[in-house]
């Protein structure tokens, strides 16, 4: 089953540098979603994985064979690399029915027609479509169009399957049954899903892993969770989880093994965690909203500037200072505007960053 | 309380009226509407009236009958009569859709392969090719008979007069290569092919890259993908660019005129001048009035397979860089034939008729037998070859320039307005039958053959009460508007659906009267798209002959119809030499726009 | 519909009633026109430019235009006020029906055309244009050409390429042998009027009996009727089946034969051998400087001088129309007489010295003349003729 492989992989258009440098594991089964912001190089790297674009530099290897070396020349066409791929507005054929869209690539194997009629029966009824066999796809709703593609993807049976942002053409409501069908999908073809998206919660609910790049360059790859909790840097903390994390700068003023003595918010808090040897001057402390809870007698005092209660949980916006601070409270609450309110640290996933490289530096609980 | 539809019907009519004419968009429809009903549908009437009536001339002499007195008779010698039939309309008919069919599958063919190369391979040099491609379009299709004829017109054929091949290499091509339906069909095919690539190209480049990756990964080779997702998705274009080639090839007449006298083939149109020359009126009227049947019929067929063609082309978002297919060697070949085809149709031409000019025995090329005094000579015995001096020092030549080019940008200004108020009111009311119906009227003088369009104009300024337009500028200014509107009103439409309707009305809201709106707002945005539709009438005047040739008071008024003329009492040099001015006028006037405004000819036919 | 059309020939007639009246003040000055001399006319002429008129005519021989400006180069105070405006010869008639009296401004006041049977069907039996003839003259010109008056003869002459020592024909009906097929050229008879005229005019008992006469001397028996109703019938579709249509202007015929293949010959205007390059033109020869021919070696027509019946200057037309047949007007510098081809209806104006041609009454007998009266008397067998000719000459 194949693992692919990226190494040292550069793509540059003239003297814009779209993916720069970068190495990748996927394991085989597993589901990686490449996620980040516009123009961040995801898609770029998709496509080059399968072919469809050609990188400037490095190697990548599909199931150990080299499909695209640098150095030594090879660049295996996308034909002949075995793989699926779903794009994102479907390129469903228009003068070609369902069936026959489905059936193309089959056809394109050499299958016989019981054969062909067989698979497209099985993946029509696996997509919940078999009504449309005979349809055109001018006929079909969204919805229906991302099946038929997804239909017409898995129906030669790749080992891999690539999906470029599938699912954004979609209302909400949609898109939130079409990623539990995905899931399941990933399940029961046991196939290998590379996945681009920008929708930072579509990858955390679908991956196994996450690679999260912004410019090009890979900021950090690892399960969901860990993402999560343990962001590499402030860029990864920031683009994961909603509403934002809380960024708030602090001074170092004094450390010893195990604990930092900072000064932050206008007052004195002490820092317990896995402590780096060397720790800069200034640091940024990144504390999620819901590790910041709004408590009448809280050791931090803060001002309410607007609240979004959503029913199920209030997202609440709060100055504090010179600082703007988040806080998600749960349940139906709400604050007037300008109330005083207090606010405490809770949990063990305090996040510490280098003030100027916005590295992590440490994880651990804030006390003040 | 907000109104129903029911209570608005009861509304008293002078409200609805003020609320009908408030709307500039609906002045201006009505405006077109009673404009172009007129001037396209009346005529078309007093041509009917005369196909059935007896005229001034031979008919007078054949029939013996008062002039304006009715009779059925031309119906009776066109199609009744057995042999006058079958030469004077079953024939040319015949060769008319031969040359029409022939010309269609070519010009697709070549303008399609060219666009297929140009868009979705990795050719050489294709800033070189596509721009040089587009001459022989820009070019008057008569020059490229004139063009085919120099170079192949050989001893042993026709007058025998030495053509260039056989000057140079001692080649003798047999007669039909020379003359007659084949070079029609080269030529015309020729002439069309860059529109076909236009046309075909626009669709391709427009077509979604993701279409076509995905055959590729589902393992499709290059060919299957070809045959199996791009031409499909394209044929609703093929179609339609084969049907307008095909009706403007059937249409044509100046290169029949050219390539089938000497062997007396005759298509319809040059069959329906040839009538109306002898002074068989009534039944060049009725050829006339059957092509523009026929070109109806055509262009409805047209109009069936482009609405299909809407629901194919889909322009997305996210145009991906289509992955070009690599052509290796082939390559190479390919580019270096290519380079070789467009440069010999556009600039051999121009090369040849730079030779013609100047030499004084029609078929010797050597130095000794050169002159400029077809250019520039002012002796007196020139005079006696019928023209004083060489055409730069001649006053009429100036004066059929003169009054080209200022019919010319005449009939751009009053085409190129009338074409973006088509445009703006017909979008702006879209969907409305007033809106249908003036859309459908201002393209309707595309079907008509110039020719028949001419002679429906012919019958119309003889008739008594507008005998004062015979002969007279102001004939042609108004015959040349409402042909050339058609593709001004398209490109207006068509520009106007790119602007949201939003974007005026944000301006509307702030109080701008419509012209400002208009001037400062929609004008500007659409610049480019605008100004090809000025830039085409002038094209179009300064190479077409067809139109004017029956309506111009005598034939050197113009400088084409001068041109015509000269090609027909043999003077040669003189005719080579004006049309190399022509079309170095004609590329010069297309470079200056657009350099200026970024308009161009091949951008106003895409469409 | 009706009612439409019976508008339009109320119309119609009106207008022509209207012209009617005001063209019997201009029949009534080219009648006094007649009777007067040059100088009178000269007087006549300077009131009616001071009057705010001038001459507007048409030819269809660009010769007019520079007999125009002898003309007044001769009357100087008429300087700038002859216009001579180019027709083609399709045209002509449709044009002058149309222009006569339809008071459009610089609309014709005369014109120099050819054709007779068109110009009498047209315009003289309608009233559109008159004739007009001076009395000075009645002597000098043979009286069937006095109306319509006669401009000038045009001759249309058998010339070919005499390169590697080719000759010509003996016989006409040698044109209609496989040898010459593509090898004679002709314009297009639908097309050019006068050469339908000339074919016409073989078809008349006369050349009929000439041509049957040409074929007993050429093929040793009588001819006799079967396919063809007379013996020119047959030679018409013979000749037409061979007649090479490459070249559509008698200019072009002349260079491209002067240029081309040995052997060629074209029947074309005679004049248009000025056209032709002087290093191309010791190819050419005429044939009948040659030898004669059985029974004819080209034709001749006319081009007649008519005033249409609406102009606002009849004086000028006829000091116009009395220059041309004048020797002045005739033989003047450039002017018809020093080119080959055009003859004057006045005899005692002689071809110039050292031109390579001859007076008009040595073509009498040798050339197939137009008879305008025979062509119009034709009456509807004109159709016949005409259909058989239009039949074979397209394609």
């Amino acid at each position: 089953m194949p693992q692919i492989i990226l190494e040292h992989v550069s793509k540059r258009f003239e003297r814009f540098v779209a993916v720069e440098d970068l190495n990748l594991e996927i394991a085989d089964r597993g589901f990686v979603t490449l996620l980040g912001p516009s123009g961040c190089g995801k898609t770029t790297t998709l496509r080059m994985i399968a072919g469809l674009e050609t990188p400037t530099a490095g190697r990548i290897l599909i199931d150990g064979k080299p499909v695209f070396d640098g150095e030594k020349g090879i660049n295996l066409p996308p034909n002949k690399r075995d793989i699926g791929f779903l794009f994102q507005n479907y390129a469903l054929w228009p003068h070609m029915t369902v069936y026959e869209n489905i059936a193309f690539g089959l056809e394109m194997l050499k299958w016989d027609r019981q054969r062909i009629a067989a698979r497209v029966g099985e993946m029509l009824e696996l997509l919940k479509i078999t009504e449309f066999g005979k349809r055109y796809p001018a006929e079909l709703s969204g919805g229906q169009q991302q099946r038929v593609a997804i239909a017409r993807t898995l129906a030669p049976s790749p080992r891999v399957l690539f999906m470029d942002e599938p699912l954004s053409n979609l209302d909400a409501k949609l898109r939130g049954e079409m990623r539990t069908e995905l899931k399941r999908l990933h399940t029961d073809t046991n196939s290998t899903f590379v996945y681009v998206t920008h929708d930072q919660l579509e990858a955390m609910t679908l991956s196994t892993r996450v690679c999260l790049m912004e410019s090009g360059r890979l900021q950090q790859y690892a399960p969901p969770l860990e993402i999560y909790n343990r962001p590499a840097n402030t860029f990864v903390a920031s683009f994961v989880g909603n509403p934002t994390m809380n960024f708030i700068p602090a001074r170092v003023e004094g450390r010893e093994a195990g604990t930092a003595r900072l000064r932050v918010l206008g007052r004195t808090a002490v820092f317990t965690g896995d402590l780096p040897p060397r720790l800069p001057e200034g640091v940024t402390l990144g504390i999620r909203p819901e590790f910041l809870p709004i408590r009448e007698e809280g050791p931090v005092r803060a001002q309410v500037y607007s609240t979004l209660p959503a029913g199920m949980e209030t997202t609440v916006k709060l100055k504090c200072g010179e600082e703007m601070l988040t806080s998600v409270v749960f349940g139906s609450v709400d604050y007037p505007v300008d109330a005083g309110v207090g606010l405490d640290v809770v949990g063990k996933d305090i996040v510490l960053f280098d003030g100027e490289n916005g590295k992590h530096l440490s994880q651990g609980a804030l006390q003040f | 309380m907000t109104k129903g539809a029911a209570d608005l019907r009861r509304e008293p009519l002078k409200y609805r009226l003020r609320a009908f004419f408030g709307k500039p968009a609906n002045l201006i429809l009505l405006f077109f509407l009673i404009t172009l009903t007129v001037l396209s549908l009346m005529p078309m009437i007093t041509m009917l009236t005369n196909m059935f009536t007896v005229h001034a001339g031979t008919e007078k002499k054949m029939l013996r009958q008062g002039v304006g007195s009715w009779t059925l008779n031309h119906f009776q010698m066109l199609f009744a009569d057995r042999e006058w039939s079958q030469s004077n309309f079953w024939t040319p008919f015949l060769n008319s859709l031969i040359v029409a069919a022939g010309s269609g599958l070519l010009g697709i063919l070549i303008g399609g392969a060219v666009a297929w190369f140009i868009t979705r391979s990795d050719l050489k040099c294709k800033k070189f090719i596509s721009a040089v491609f587009v001459f022989p379009y820009m070019m008057p299709a008569w020059t490229l008979a004139l063009f085919w004829i120099n170079m192949f017109q050989n001893s042993r054929v026709g007058g025998g007069v030495v053509g260039m091949v056989e000057s140079f290499f001692g080649v003798c091509m047999p007669e039909w290569f020379v003359y007659g339906l084949f070079p029609m069909i080269v030529v015309i095919g020729l002439h069309y092919s860059p529109f076909a690539y236009l046309l075909i190209g626009g669709i391709l480049k427009n077509m979604d890259a993701t279409l076509e990756e995905s055959a590729t990964i589902l393992k499709a080779s290059r060919w299957t993908i070809i045959r199996r997702v791009t031409v499909p998705i394209v044929m609703p274009a093929i179609l339609s660019t084969f049907l307008l080639i095909f009706s403007s090839g059937f249409a044509s007449y100046t290169v029949p005129v050219f390539l089938g006298s000497a062997t007396r083939t005759f298509t319809l149109s040059t069959k329906m001048r040839a009538l109306i020359q002898a002074g068989y009126e009534g039944q060049g009227y009725i050829m006339a009035f059957f092509s523009i049947l026929l070109g109806t019929a055509i262009l409805g067929l047209n109009q069936y397979f482009t609405g299909k063609r809407k629901s194919f082309t889909t322009v997305t978002g996210k145009s991906g860089q289509v992955s070009l297919v690599k052509l290796r060697g082939a390559g190479g070949v390919i580019s270096a034939l290519l380079i070789l085809f467009t440069l010999f149709f556009a600039i051999m031409p121009l090369v040849s008729f730079a030779l013609e000019s100047v030499i004084m025995q029609p078929g010797n090329y050597s130095f000794s037998n050169m002159t400029l005094n077809f250019w520039i000579g002012t002796e007196d015995s020139a005079f006696e070859t019928g023209m004083p001096n060489g055409i730069l020092m001649n006053g009429t030549m100036w004066m059929g320039l003169l009054r080209q080019v200022g019919l010319a940008l005449t009939v751009a200004m009053i085409v190129g307005t009338c074409g973006m108020l088509v445009g703006y009111a017909c979008v702006r009311r879209r969907g409305s039958w007033l809106a249908r119906a003036v859309e459908n009227l201002a393209f309707f003088p595309y079907l008509m053959p110039a020719m028949a369009f001419g002679t429906i104009y012919l019958a119309v300024a003889t008739s008594a009460s507008f005998k004062w337009m015979y002969g007279s500028f102001f004939l042609l200014g108004l015959v040349a508007s409402v042909k050339f509107l058609p593709f001004a009103s398209r490109s207006g439409v068509n520009s106007m659906m790119q602007i949201a309707p939003e974007i005026e009305e944000a301006a509307t809201i702030f109080g701008v009267p419509w012209v400002t709106r208009m001037r400062r707002i929609l004008f500007p945005i659409q610049k480019s798209a605008i100004m090809s539709g000025y830039l085409l009438p002038v094209i179009n005047v300064m190479r077409e002959v067809a139109l004017f040739t029956l309506l111009v008071p005598y034939p050197r008024y113009l400088l084409t119809t001068m041109l015509f003329s000269f090609n027909e009492t043999g003077y040669a040099q003189y005719g080579s030499a004006v049309t190399l001015l022509i079309i170095v006028m004609i590329i010069a006037i297309n470079s200056l726009v657009n350099k200026l405004t970024g308009a161009s000819f091949d951008k106003g036919i895409g469409g | 519909m009706k009612r439409l059309l019976s508008l339009m020939l109320v119309l119609c007639m009106t207008m022509g009633l209207a012209a009617m009246a005001s063209a019997d003040g201009v029949a009534d000055a080219l009648a006094a026109a007649a009777a007067m001399s040059n100088e009178e006319l000269y007087e006549k002429a300077k009131e009616e430019m001071a009057a705010g008129a001038k001459l507007n005519f048409y030819s269809t021989t660009s010769f007019a235009e520079k007999a125009a400006s002898n003309f007044m180069a001769a009357y100087p105070e008429l300087a700038d006020k002859v216009v001579y405006a180019e027709i083609d010869d399709g045209e002509t008639y449709s044009k002058l029906t149309n222009q006569i009296g339809s008071g459009v401004k610089d609309s014709p006041d005369m014109a120099l055309v050819q054709n007779g049977p068109d110009l009498k069907v047209n315009l003289l039996d309608d009233g559109l244009s008159l004739n007009y003839f001076p009395d000075a003259l009645k002597d000098v010109v043979p009286e069937k050409y006095q109306d319509p008056t006669v401009a000038t003869f045009i001759n249309s002459l058998m010339i070919y390429n005499n390169k590697e020592g080719s000759v010509g024909v003996k016989n006409v009906w040698q044109l209609v042998e496989p040898e010459w097929a593509g090898k004679v050229f002709f314009k297009d008879p639908t097309n050019e009027t006068v050469n339908l005229n000339f074919l016409i005019m073989l078809t008349s008992p006369e050349w009929t009996e000439k041509m049957a006469a040409a074929y007993e001397a050429y093929y040793g028996k009588a001819w006799e009727s079967g396919e063809f109703a007379s013996a020119s019938y047959e030679w018409i579709d013979g000749f037409l089946k061979n007649v090479n249509y490459t070249f559509t202007s008698a200019s072009k015929i002349a260079t491209g034969i002067a240029s081309g293949a040995a052997g060629n010959m074209g029947i074309f205007v005679f004049s248009k051998l000025r056209k032709v390059d002087e290093n191309d033109r010791p190819n050419l020869t005429v044939l009948q400087f040659e030898n004669d021919v059985d029974c004819f070696s080209g034709f001749m027509y006319n081009v007649y001088a008519t005033v249409c019946n609406d102009t606002d200057c009849p004086y000028t037309c006829a000091l116009f129309i009395n220059y041309l047949l004048s020797e002045e007007g005739f033989a003047g510098e450039k002017s018809w007489n020093s080119s080959q081809g055009y003859y004057s209806p006045n005899t005692t104006i002689a071809k110039p010295e050292g031109l390579e041609d001859q007076a008009y009454v040595y073509w009498d007998g040798k050339l197939v003349f137009e008879d305008l009266d025979y062509i119009d008397g034709l009456g509807a067998d004109y159709n016949e003729v005409y259909r058989f000719i239009n039949v074979r000459v397209s394609k």
